[in-house]
């Protein structure tokens, strides 16, 4: 009885040729989108997966609360893992993770004989980090690896970067051509995507300084524990309070603070994980749920077009289902025939989509710069996977079809002109409704998100992102001579001030407690973020004394004398008079207390994405004297003239490589820094555009084949008013006039439901455009006119006809 | 085989009420050959889709080999329809995705027979009508003379006890028509019972009885041979 129903179905397709196109091809871009869809999720989840504990490693989180402000960090004070590890049996096993170039920098330069390699994957951490992270060496083992001070672990890559072929084992190499290591052990890559892939590490010991390590506050590292079998992680994490209570409390008291630790699984890091410091950007949850919605939105609506289409052409087949119940079929065959060819389709559309997939991918991943794989061969369980799913799809869209059609009463249907398609219009007009109620609100969706991003991008930062270079200082002599640099380069006429910081715009900004006056004299705890410029930082990033004066080489010469607070710390801290007000900064050894004066006031800029809220800044002064032990993060930023910007740049290079022969200058443009923050948003709405794109087309083919099966079934309509003088348009009008009447009814749904999730959406934002009006009229346009464009092609058509060709039917 | 008491028919719609058939007694014997005719609208076709157990009456009694079966569900209609009621349209009702071998073969689809028998009795009843040679081509490559030899094999394949023919001559040119009727005295003959609505008078002189129907009612029964 299958193969006949496989027949059967297989010469309906062939003679509904157009309808059968119409019907695979918006299941297969469906089903295309869903795949891609799927893929990335499933890339998403797979992060940390690899390790064999990956069940029972968690990270420790820390929540700081600095009387009332609190901050989340995914890192923690120094000690907390190693004296956890003696007093809970729970623990297996803990390491300790952390930069090397400053605590949180994991970027170094390695020197092997005259060859420099880049690494972003380098760290320090403890003798037992493979217990934990458990992975194959290739050369020497764990325990060797640990066993000296200098020594170096690295992945077989980075290996290779280095040595080429040469044997790595027992090399030496120097890090930043300060520290020479040895390197002990050579460890496989990284089997798998996780949230922190490292390439080379280093004891622990031979990174900080034995008196940092008791510290209880600030200088956090990363700690991650390996748990027992059967331990429970809330049962440890019961125990956190009173373990503050003991080790933590006397420090944070001193500070008015309070720290509250917690466990985070491994396995969950990536995608829910959005805590101040995290090593590399982690992925986010939402966008996993919104595209899985999208994804089910597009097979809805292919589903849709089947339905619809299948149901409204139902009078082609009620003749034959009424044979079939006359020579004494019952309901349920006739069902199964109609699912059959319904999952026929489905299965040819899911398969081309498997296709189309695997040639769009390297597309998909330049859009969304994910690394997502996809073979075949090896992943038979997609072959399988999209069997499954055309059979799902093809039951979906077919059950109802199938019903309807197989309810058919034999006596009607047997009468050549008792049914018309009118069976079931309702059901098809709520359909058409669903379809571009979704379509409207993700028009909607995508305008807001660009209009979001445009606000973002082109909102007033409080200083001049534009044309400034952010050159990074590496070398101990261009450090002593940069007072000379500056002069040099400013010499130029292109080149329009210079100035050194601490801190890139666009990248996060430490921040602790600082102990500040208020208006009645006394000191007080407030968190606070730190900047640190020189002189002609105000001037060269454009910013803008509100009150007061900058730092000036007239009154100060070091840097303990004075500090700027922007003016979201004045409102914070509640001055009414900031000038003067004392910083205290530190106390000496023989107990004598120094304070800062606030001279002046910082009108409020954004140092990092609109996303987040303003906090106050202290910024400090950078002498021309001051040496730093962390160059890593020592820029020199250059303003230059737009004009002859490539020949500046090139000027800027030149003048670089004499100062500092051994590198080759690394620099970013302050406003490009600044841009890169908002390329997951730029991603998200490129996805977004594509698939709302894609969501139209899908549905535009729908209504395309029921426009074009109502004017073919108003044939003698359009004949007979046109016989009594209607015009073509007026036709056109009459036809188009009810699938207008169904779009506007999609707007009224779809903007409420858009309006509330992009309210939420945008509530993301500490700073956000407003949800205007005219994205709503805009988006309910658009559909409108595609909408109708669509239709119109038919019944232009149809209207076109001869009177006479369309009478003759009858 | 058939017999009916005081059946009635009313089709409803939200305003208007329609007596189809109104108090018909009639009975049918086992291989009688019947004609019913009457003007458009009359019934005739609704007394057919009674007796072929398409539909329900809405009161009445309807005796089918002596069981009195007016309110079966339909389910139930079907299973007793298959295999036992052949059926003969006008406008041939042929499935224009089938080919003509397995639009004869649709009726023995329901009645779990094996494929060998299938095969065998399809064949055998296009050789009997002459379009064995036929069998792989779709309906719309034949004549109506054709198509119509076709839907009376489909009829006739599951060798049922009645066959209700609605004008099966009404399409065909004179002909056709006469070679059609041969076929249906020529399964009368054999045993079979049949109902036939017809207006051709001179079709109907092929049956054994006419009964004639006016606005549902029967007005004239003509016995024309006895057995």
């Amino acid at each position: 009885m299958l193969q006949k129903f496989v027949i059967i179905a297989l010469r309906n397709i062939r003679r509904q040729k157009f309808y059968s196109i119409l019907n695979i091809l918006g299941l297969a871009i469906g089903v295309t989108c869903c795949m891609l869809i799927v893929l990335y999720i499933q890339t998403e989840l797979s992060y940390d997966n690899f390790y064999d504990n990956a069940d029972r490693i968690f990270r420790l989180n820390n929540e700081n609360d600095m009387g009332g402000k609190i901050d989340k960090y995914c890192n923690a004070p120094r000690p907390i893992s190693p004296t956890m590890k003696e007093i809970y049996p729970e623990i297996l096993e803990s390491t300790r993770v952390c930069g090397v170039n400053g605590l949180y920098t994991h970027r170094a330069n390695l020197y092997f004989e005259e060859k420099a390699v880049l690494t972003d994957q380098i760290f320090a951490v403890d003798s037992t980090f493979f217990d934990v992270f458990n992975n194959e060496f290739i050369e020497g083992c764990a325990e060797e690896a640990f066993s000296q001070q200098n020594a170096i672990i690295i992945s077989e890559s980075l290996a290779k970067r280095i040595f080429g072929d040469e044997d790595p084992y027992q090399k030496t190499i120097s890090i930043e051509n300060a520290f020479d290591l040895v390197v002990t052990a050579v460890f496989k890559d990284l089997p798998g995507r996780t949230h922190f892939p490292y390439e080379a590490l280093i004891p622990w010991i031979g990174a900080y300084r034995p008196g940092e390590e008791n510290v209880w506050y600030g200088w956090q590292v990363y700690h991650y524990f390996l748990l027992e079998d059967d331990a429970d992680p809330a049962d440890m994490e019961a125990k956190f309070p009173e373990f503050y209570e003991t080790y933590m409390k006397e420090t944070y008291d001193r500070i008015n603070g309070h720290s509250t630790l917690s466990l985070q699984p491994l396995k969950s890091i990536r995608l829910h994980s959005k805590l101040v410091w995290e090593m590399y950007p982690n992925g986010d949850i939402a966008n996993l749920y919104i595209f899985s919605i999208i994804a089910v939105f597009l097979l809805l609506i292919a589903c849709i077009n089947y339905i619809n289409l299948a149901t409204a052409r139902s009078v082609r087949r009620s003749r034959e289902v009424g044979l079939r119940k006359v020579f004494g079929s019952q309901r349920g065959p006739l069902i199964n025939q109609f699912l059959v060819e319904s999952v026929l389709m489905s299965l040819t559309g899911a398969f081309l989509a498997l296709v189309a997939a695997e040639l769009l991918l390297p597309a998909f991943n330049s859009i969304t710069s994910l690394d997502v794989k996809f073979n075949l061969i090896q992943n038979l369980e997609y072959l399988f996977g999209t069997f499954l799913l055309g059979l799902f799809i093809g039951i979906v869209a077919g059950i109802y079809p199938a019903f309807f059609l197989s309810r058919f009463n034999p006596v009607h249907t047997l009468k050549s002109d008792s049914i018309k398609g009118v069976k079931g219009a309702l059901f098809r007009k709520v359909l058409i409704i669903v379809q571009f109620s979704i379509s409207i609100a993700m028009i909607i969706g995508t305008l807001l998100v660009i209009k979001q991003l445009l606000y973002a991008k082109n909102k007033d930062l409080g200083f001049n992102k534009e044309y400034v270079m952010a050159v990074t200082i590496r070398d101990q002599d261009v450090e002593n001579r940069i007072q000379t640099i500056k002069q040099e380069l400013t010499s130029y006429p292109n080149i329009i001030s210079a100035a050194i910081s601490f801190n890139m715009p666009g990248t996060t900004f430490n921040r602790s407690p600082a102990t500040v006056e208020n208006n009645e004299g006394a000191f007080e705890q407030a968190s606070c973020q730190f900047m640190q410029i020189d002189y002609e930082y105000i001037e060269t990033m454009e910013m803008e004394i509100v009150e007061g004066r900058n730092f000036s080489r007239d009154h100060e010469n070091s840097w303990i004398q004075s500090v700027l607070v922007n003016q979201a710390a004045v409102k914070k801290f509640g001055w009414d008079e900031p000038i003067g007000k004392r910083v205290f900064n530190f106390e000496d050894s023989l107990g004598t207390r120094y304070y800062l004066d606030v001279v002046g006031v910082v009108k409020d800029f954004h140092p990092n994405s609109v996303r987040q809220e303003l906090h106050p800044i202290l910024i400090y002064l950078i002498t021309d004297d001051m040496q730093y032990r962390y160059r890593e993060n020592l820029r020199l930023f250059i303003r230059i003239k737009k004009e002859n910007l490539s020949q500046t740049v090139g000027l800027i290079r030149d003048k670089w490589n004499e100062y500092d022969p051994d590198d080759p200058m690394r620099y970013v443009f302050v406003d490009e820094q600044l841009d890169s923050l908002y390329r997951a948003e730029e991603k998200l709405i490129t996805l977004f555009g594509y698939f709302t794109f894609i969501t139209i087309f899908i549905a535009c083919l729908g209504l395309f084949g029921l426009a074009s099966f109502t004017a073919e079934q108003r044939t003698k309509e359009i004949g007979i008013r046109k016989v009594l003088g209607s015009s073509i348009l007026q036709i056109t009008c009459l036809l188009s006039k009810d699938y207008a009447k169904l779009i506007l009814l999609s707007c009224i749904i779809a903007c409420p439901v858009a309006y509330w999730a992009m309210s939420k959406w945008l509530q993301n934002f500490a700073y956000r455009t407003g949800i205007s009006y005219w994205i709503f009229l805009v988006s309910g346009g658009t559909a409108l006119l595609i909408a109708l464009i669509t239709v119109s092609v038919q019944t232009i058509k149809a209207a076109n006809t001869n009177p006479v060709e369309a009478l003759k039917y009858e | 085989m058939l017999k009916t008491k005081d059946l009635m028919k009313i089709y409803r719609t939200e305003e208007v009420e329609t007596t189809a058939l109104n108090g018909i007694n009639v009975e049918i014997a086992e291989g009688e050959f019947v004609a019913i005719m009457g003007p458009s609208g009359c019934g005739k076709s609704t007394l057919l889709n009674i007796a072929g157990l398409l539909d329900n009456p809405t009161s009445g009694e309807f005796y089918f080999f002596g069981d009195e079966i007016s309110q079966l569900k339909e389910r139930q209609r079907t299973n007793l329809r298959k295999g036992n009621i052949g059926f003969i349209f006008q406008s041939f009702n042929l499935i224009d995705e089938l080919t003509v071998y397995e639009n004869v073969e649709l009726p023995l689809l329901y009645l779990k027979m094996s494929s060998a028998e299938r095969k065998r009795r399809v064949s055998e009843v296009l050789d009997r009508m002459r379009i064995a040679h036929r069998r792989n081509h779709f309906p719309q490559q034949l004549s109506g003379g054709q198509q119509q030899r076709v839907a009376v094999a489909r009829s006739v394949v599951t060798t049922p006890k009645l066959i209700l023919a609605d004008e099966p001559t009404g399409n065909l040119d004179s002909a056709h028509g006469e070679e059609v009727m041969d076929l249906l005295t020529q399964l009368n003959e054999e045993g079979t019972t049949i109902v036939m609505v017809t207006h051709s008078p001179s079709h109907a002189e092929y049956a054994h009885r006419i009964i004639q129907l006016f606005d549902g009612h029967i007005v004239t029964e003509n016995i024309r041979k006895l057995l």
